[in-house]
């Protein structure tokens, strides 16, 4: 049966109708729910006879206090510490993608390295430190292999967007890292030092120390790594070779001094700096390469809160340098970008009431670069105003909150960019029993495009549309415990729409362009069983992700994509973990795998599943006062030959062995 | 919450999401006939080493491909720029993998594979020499097409030869280099550079011979450099005609038609319009560039390879779509008519008529 045009256009736009409608009657359900709540809490207040009362209160999810208190409904993952210090000597991309079902788009052994989020692009995924924006601020993307472990106390992963809260250009999810807290004791003094060593001459080292002194506390961390990375792999032609031009060696510290003027009231600033440089290796396809390539980020925070009973204030300012110089002497090709980045926040949290709490806070972001080969600068700057109110009740049990950001962007360039953007969102949270919880959340996206998207030379494209859309999901969560046995399982389905999706095409010079609609859909889900005997604890988990992100609507002419799966979005994509725990001592093995993903927009061209085992040990002993944490690591013990990026080998089997003593 | 509920939400979640089949469906890849064939040069996605060769066979009128994987079972590389038959070999450059390989133009089994940096065209000069034009360098490197090996090389006064042209006893060349606006003429005997021309703009790139014998020159590379168009006499240097094209304007790939008398070229939009934008055409003694095209692409479309078949005068069309996906061939007739179109490997960048 053949449709008319119009009819075609009809069903679209039923179809959009249709979706359309959903969200706003679960964003209208959500609002309802909270303005019913709020006269049911003030019937409650009167009812003073005392009842025996249980708290359901909820971990600390993030340090941030918009995800931490105002994201009920969002899935949120916390790394727990003790796998923090599994990998203390090696990236956030080896953490995450041994860890997490987020793809991991990897461009070789400590090679650049990207996230993806639920089907979403690098540039609609999110690094925050510290509640700041650090992806590079002309790419809107941030390398994950250029983040070591070390310096972060806390890694939290937000699945799903939260424009309204973490600003325009969330849309797939969101990384949370997080240095370690300030704290005030009359005496401390921490040190500890790290030194690891692997296959293909890997080395490094770090150190991490901490003073607090009354009011002040002073922490640093360093580290540093060298390697040759020339590891064995197989050519398109069959023979074993040795990677050549692939030495690395990257450096970085973080410091941070903080004084407390007075209970609750804290003063803290953090610098940041990161040096890194790698060759870059040939592709398969090439004989040979001497490109190389050098990252310079250096990162400043200030950060002021102020708490008192009902309120908190706080104020955030930085600057971000990121500084990306790539050359290749064969084809003459040098470049050298720096960008800029001014963030800064002022936010207010007040305690309304035993059942509410508001949130109001204001972002500024200023992002420049000057584009090579002329004087011109271009800038992109975002003012929002953001208010939210959480309200929870029933004990705790129903945890509700409603966000709403208005924006304004700014872009000066070719064109100028004046945008107005209003991204809403609500979220839901119930405990139904005690091991059964249930949330769902529903949230407007927009990312405007970045600055090298509009301006690069040569390829940028100034007539680009901003991507925007909706996404929803909700899932549940068991915990169970049963004797010695502990369950946790948790499920989350998504849905989000996306027009003018953002895409790079092109031959020799790449320009990016909309794609009319990327409608993404899928389901993650968490699991875990412990068994706990005597000093024994066994555990195994299961992590899955099955993700749908196919091309719905297109502007190019016979586009071949249309219902296809948008390139490097595995559909399929998990990890299965088993160990156990005994005394001090701890062994896990993770086996991931990653179905096909496709290279072209039509799935005409895929690079194949790949499946990796990696075996990780543990052992803390107290020598003489001081731990001593040995690490060891194999990965890929199953030396599986697979690319992530097409043409782009990972190594083989290869081994980490790490040592930490706690001097102080 | 009762066992209903729970069978209604697995319910729910398994519609909610039906599973796809991963795996992706196998692609059979057949050969044409030796002789007959157009072939279609696809460059593939630029870094990403997904390079082809396809062939349509106007006769069988079907189309083959990937060929080189077929026979070898292997990828072809990276930027597949050009290509040309030599004797009874195919020569294949394969830019960005610093390559250029050699095919028994019977089988298409690979007959040798010469290392040259960053190759873009082949001429053929005599039975026992051709050049081969480079990117990124001032060098054109002297090949045998028999031994299939490098034999030497000509010093370039500017950088990054592009296309060739053969004039009698000499070659000339153009440079597609910013900072220049020359062509540059080889004596074939000598293999030494003996004069330049310099021509209407910068970035000479592409150079052909009509029908009287005279040279058509293109030049440019937007944004940096506008496009421009010089008809020259090759026998004393002069200039007959400029022609100069509009900024922002990005034409490439000319070609003649099968008698040498009319001049189709490509007028490429990268960023989505329509406004210059399609396949233009404009007899030799044109005096002002055709403002309107013979075939317009539509929006968020442009045009990347061109050809014309000495044989049938059909005008052969590439449409990379995006480089990201498989390209589309178009065949039109000289009157405008559209005949035949078909899907290829990614990123179609020349035809090669082997028939």
């Amino acid at each position: 049966m053949n449709l008319k045009i119009s009819e075609f256009e009809n069903l679209k736009m039923f179809a959009i109708s249709k979706r359309e409608g959903f969200r706003i009657f679960l964003f209208a359900s959500l609002m309802m729910l909270a303005l019913f709540m709020d006269e049911a809490s003030a019937q409650a207040v009167k009812d003073t006879t005392l009842h025996e009362v249980k708290i359901h209160g909820k971990h600390r999810r993030s340090g941030d206090v918009r995800i931490n208190e105002f994201s009920p409904g969002q899935k949120v993952k916390t790394i727990d510490s003790g796998t923090l210090q599994q990998y203390q000597l090696q990236n956030m991309a080896s953490l995450l993608s041994q860890q997490e079902p987020v793809f991991v788009k990897s461009y070789g052994f400590n090679g650049l390295a990207t996230l993806s989020f639920r089907g979403a692009s690098a540039a609609q995924s999110e690094v925050l430190w510290n509640g700041v924006p650090i992806q590079n601020a002309a790419l809107g993307i941030a390398d994950v292999s250029a983040l070591p472990v070390m310096m972060m106390g806390s890694v939290g992963i937000v699945y799903g967007g939260s424009g309204a809260l973490l600003g325009s250009g969330n849309v797939g999810g969101a990384l949370l890292l997080e240095d370690a807290a300030p704290f005030f004791v009359k005496d401390s003094s921490k040190l500890a030092v790290s030194l690891g060593g692997g296959s293909y001459t890997q080395l490094m080292g770090g150190l991490n120390g901490s003073l607090s002194r009354g009011r002040w506390f002073f922490s640093v961390c360093g580290y540093a790594q060298y390697g040759i990375d020339n590891f064995r792999y197989t050519t398109q032609q069959g023979a074993k070779m040795l990677m050549p031009n692939d030495t690395m060696h990257a450096g970085s510290v973080m410091a941070r001094a903080a004084y407390k003027i007075a209970d609750g009231n804290v003063i803290s600033l953090s610098a940041w700096y990161q040096q890194d440089y790698r060759d870059i290796p040939p592709a398969l396809f090439e004989p040979y390469s001497v490109q190389n390539q050098a990252d310079l980020s250096l990162r400043l925070l200030a950060d002021w809160t102020r708490q008192t009973d009902k309120n908190t204030w706080y104020v955030k300012s930085s600057f971000i340098q990121d500084k990306v110089d790539y050359n290749d002497n064969e084809i003459l090709l040098h470049t050298d970008n720096t960008a800029y980045q001014y963030y800064q926040e002022i936010g207010w949290k007040k305690q309304l009431h035993q059942y509410g709490q508001l949130l109001l806070f204001t972002p500024l972001q200023v992002a420049w670069i000057n584009i090579a080969d002329s004087n011109k600068t271009k800038q992109q700057d975002k003012i929002a105003l953001v208010l939210a109110y959480d309200y929870k009740q029933f004990n705790n049990r129903l945890d509700i909150a409603l966000n709403a950001r208005a924006e304004k962007i700014v872009g000066r360039g070719d064109t100028t960019i004046n945008s107005n953007i209003f991204l809403p969102g609500g979220d839901a949270s119930f405990v139904l029993t005690n091991w059964l919880s249930v949330r769902a959340n529903v949230q407007r996206t927009y990312r405007e495009p970045t600055l090298n998207e509009l301006y690069y030379n040569p390829g940028g494209n100034s007539s680009l549309k901003p991507e925007q859309g909706w996404g929803e999901d909700a899932g549940y969560t068991v915990k169970a415990k049963l004797n010695a046995f502990s369950f946790y399982h948790d499920l989350s389905v998504f849905n989000r729409d996306i027009h003018d999706w953002i895409i790079w095409l092109g031959g020799a010079i790449w320009t990016p362009h909309n794609i009319a609609e990327v409608h993404s859909r899928g389901v993650e889900t968490e699991n875990n069983i412990t068994y706990s005997v005597g000093k024994w604890k066994l555990h195994m988990g299961l992590n899955t992700a099955y993700v749908l992100s196919t091309t719905v609507a297109s502007y190019i002419y016979n586009d071949g994509s249309l219902g296809k799966q948008i390139p490097y979005t595995p559909r399929y994509n998990g990890q299965a973990n088993a160990g156990f725990t005994y005394k001090n001592l701890s062994v896990n093995y993770i086996h991931t795998y990653t179905g096909y993903h496709f290279i072209t927009t039509d799935e005409s061209e895929y690079l194949p599943p790949y499946q990796t085992g990696n075996l990780q040990l543990m052992y803390n002993a107290h020598v003489q006062h001081h731990l001593w944490q040995l690490t060891g690591q194999c990965n890929n013990i199953w030396n599986e030959q697979y690319q992530v990026v097409a043409s782009r080998p990972m190594p083989g089997i290869n081994w980490l062995l790490g040592i930490k003593i706690s001097l102080l | 919450m009762g066992g209903k509920n729970y069978k209604a939400l697995i319910v729910f979640l398994c519609c909610l999401v039906s599973c796809v089949k991963d795996k992706p469906p196998a692609v059979s890849n057949t050969l044409p006939g030796a002789t007959g064939n157009v072939y279609v040069v696809c460059e593939g996605s630029y870094g990403n080493g997904n390079a082809s060769l396809y062939a349509y066979n106007p006769k069988q009128d079907s189309v083959f491909g990937d060929i080189y994987m077929a026979v070898n079972n292997a990828k072809l590389g990276d930027v597949f720029q050009s290509m040309q038959h030599i004797g009874n070999k195919l020569f294949l450059c394969v830019n960005n993998s610093n390559k250029v390989i050699v095919l028994n133009a019977a089988n298409w089994t690979v007959a040798a594979a010469l290392s040259i940096p960053q190759p873009r065209y082949i001429l053929p000069v005599t039975n026992t020499k051709a050049y081969v034009s480079t990117l990124y360098s001032n060098l054109v490197y002297i090949i045998n097409p028999q031994t299939m090996q490098v034999t030497g090389s000509i010093s370039m006064p500017a950088q990054n030869a592009e296309n060739m042209c053969l004039y009698y006893d000499n070659v000339f060349a153009a440079s597609w280099d910013t900072a220049g606006n020359k062509i540059f003429k080889i004596n074939t005997n000598t293999d030494q550079v003996t004069n330049s021309i310099s021509v209407a703009g910068d970035a000479p790139q592409e150079i052909l011979l009509d029908k009287d014998q005279t040279l058509w020159v293109l030049a440019g590379n937007e944004p940096a450099r506008a496009g421009t168009l010089t008809h020259l006499d090759p026998s004393t240097g002069a200039i007959l005609r400029s022609y100069y094209f509009p900024a922002a304007v990005y034409p490439l790939k000319p070609v003649f038609n099968n008698t040498k008398d009319t001049l189709y070229f490509i007028e490429a939009n990268y960023y989505g319009g329509s406004a210059n934008n399609g396949i233009y055409r404009m007899s030799v003694y044109d005096t002002v560039l055709p403002q309107t095209p013979f075939l317009q692409a539509v929006q968020n479309q442009y045009f990347y390879a061109l050809g014309v078949d000495p044989l049938t005068g059909y005008i052969y069309i590439g449409d990379p779509k995006g480089f990201v996906q498989k390209g589309s061939v178009y065949i039109y007739n000289p009157q405008g008519a559209r005949l035949k179109s078909f899907e290829v490997g990614l990123g179609p960048g020349h035809f090669y008529f082997d028939e």
